[in-house]
């Protein structure tokens, strides 16, 4: 079960979406997969209801913010 | 019959044009995640040379091309504006399809418009190595043949499970000097966490990012670069709307309709912000950003979940804001945060001024396709997504009898994909909703895995 992702110009399976990022899902996950699954109910049958809003209740950040963030990380450790 | 509409290299664009001078409200500021402030030029400075973050902010709309850019640029550029006869033919359309042929420079894709530029600004501030992640290839198979065109080292930190299947685009990387290692790699404190615990991690764009930052940031005379999504990306791309302008005007067309594929933005960007320009100003014209739908980023908005009324006391929502004539006030508040979308082609949705529109993965792949058979040329599979856009706009010319132009950005060949279009024409894609049995049987399969936390 596949599907094309845009962010890597490629064909990915769907154990990939849902476990990219250290065991949890790509934060398009939901996005990508709404018209051909209930992917919602699957990913709270997975990370339990708790753990779903939590993990997809925030906002997400500009590649800006992301760049920023990363650069105060590793300037605070230096 | 004109097939190519060529422009002389004299009438190169001598400047680009920056939409932010022309935008009725400004755009937000970008915010630091820590303390909530505008983020400033210094804490860019890290990772970006002065002059570029200096054009980040700029709101001239015309920003000069050095002549050392020019004279790169002409390495491939103007690029042709082809009449697309043969397409036209085949669906038997009254309308004229027109589109930009970026596929024509040396990494195959509009995404050297902006590294030629990039990496001379990074020359002249005496940067000597950059640091880039790449998920489909495209960006670091470009900006390695712009750090060889000055010179520069570059290190290119791109998503294992692309590596692996894309060989091509590290040799191409590497015959023009990069350097291209999968990520997570074991070069940086980023990559070494996961890589230790796994070595085969499939890797992720997040973790990329953060490899090529961290090397950026701990490395000697080392800065980094990104292809899509910052404001001067969008600025350096709009070479291409100019020489469309210039070459429409040639033949006395101007277009109805100005479409683009729009992943984070800049092909978008390039080809039709000279032409939002004239819509700001007046002008009847039709400007549509089509994208998958898979990942669909303006068509359905950021995926968030948000209270459903203001007094706060129903659960939380899922809400898809755009495209449903209802933007949730976090989105309003907080800035534009498409997720991987430029902040500019996300206003300008907001705005009005811009359409988006999605297609279907075996929609898009026919269209790339169709295009193969009556043009030749075969597309990348993002640039697909606005082929499936012209031709269902040429469809609705032909049933409403109307002699439209459209324009296209053509924003990049499909050599290096082919694997995709394989797993297309052998039937691996799908667009069909699961069955329920299938879905379980999904399920089951997922058991010997770790499961999301």
């Amino acid at each position: 079960m596949n599907i094309y992702c845009s962010q890597l110009g490629m064909i990915v399976e769907f154990y990939y979406c849902i476990s990219m990022h250290e065991g949890l899902p790509c934060l398009s996950t939901p996005r990508c997969w709404a018209n051909r699954m209930d992917i919602e109910g699957y990913l709270k049958g997975l990370m339990g209801e708790e753990g779903f809003f939590n993990y997809f209740a925030s906002l997400p950040k500009t590649r800006l913010e992301r760049i920023v963030e990363l650069v105060n990380n590793l300037v605070e450790k230096d | 019959m004109e097939k190519k509409i060529l422009l002389n290299e004299r009438d190169i664009p001598r400047a680009w044009y920056n939409i932010q001078a022309d935008l009725q409200t400004p755009l937000p500021p970008p915010l630091n995640p820590e303390t909530g402030e505008p983020i400033t030029p210094d804490m860019l400075s890290q990772i970006f040379p002065m002059n570029i973050i200096e054009q980040e902010a700029s709101v001239e709309r015309w920003i000069d091309i050095p002549d050392e850019i020019i004279e790169k640029l002409l390495i491939w550029r103007p690029t042709p504006l082809c009449r697309a006869y043969g397409l036209e033919r085949h669906l038997g359309t009254p309308a004229k399809i027109y589109y930009k042929n970026e596929g024509v420079s040396p990494p195959g894709s509009h995404k050297p418009n902006t590294a030629v530029a990039q990496v001379y600004y990074n020359k002249i501030s005496g940067t000597k190595r950059l640091t880039t992640e790449t998920g489909a290839g495209q960006w670091g198979s470009a900006l390695s043949f712009a750090c060889n065109l000055f010179g520069l080292e570059l290190k290119v930190y791109m998503v294992r499970v692309s590596y692996n299947q894309k060989p091509y685009r590290k040799i191409m990387m590497e015959t023009w000097g990069g350097k291209c290692v999968p990520s997570p790699s074991p070069d940086t404190n980023t990559g070494k966490g996961f890589y230790e615990k796994n070595p085969e991690h499939p890797g992720s764009l997040g973790i990329a990012i953060s490899e090529a930052i961290e090397d950026a940031v701990t490395s000697k005379d080392t800065k980094y670069s990104l292809g899509s999504v910052l404001n001067h990306v969008m600025l350096h791309q709009t070479v291409i709307g100019l020489e469309a302008e210039k070459q429409l005007a040639s033949v006395n067309e101007y277009p109805d309709v100005v479409i683009g594929c729009a992943g984070g933005g800049s092909n978008f960007a390039g080809l039709s912000f000279p032409f939002i320009r004239d819509k700001i100003y007046g002008k009847n014209i039709k400007i549509i950003a089509s994208e998958p739908t898979s990942c669909p980023t303006l068509t359905k908005g950021p995926y968030i979940y948000d209270f459903a009324d203001t007094a706060k006391m129903t659960p939380l929502l899922p809400m898809h804001s755009i495209g449903h004539g209802f933007v949730p006030a976090p989105i309003h508040a907080g800035g534009l945060r498409y997720h991987g979308m430029s902040p500019i082609v996300s206003k300008l949705l907001i705005d009005g001024l811009i359409e988006a529109r999605a297609y279907t993965q075996l929609e898009t792949f026919s269209a790339g396709i169709l295009f193969a058979r009556t043009e030749g040329f075969i597309p990348a599979p993002e640039t697909t997504h606005a082929i499936a856009c012209v031709i269902e706009e040429a469809k609705r010319a032909k049933e409403e009898g109307k002699e439209k132009t459209i324009l296209m950005n053509w924003s990049g060949h499909g050599i290096i994909d082919l694997p995709s279009y394989d797993a297309f024409l052998s039937g691996m894609l799908g667009d069909y909703v699961l069955p329920d049995e299938e879905i379980a049987r999904l399920v089951k399969d997922l058991e010997k895995y770790p499961k999301p936390r």
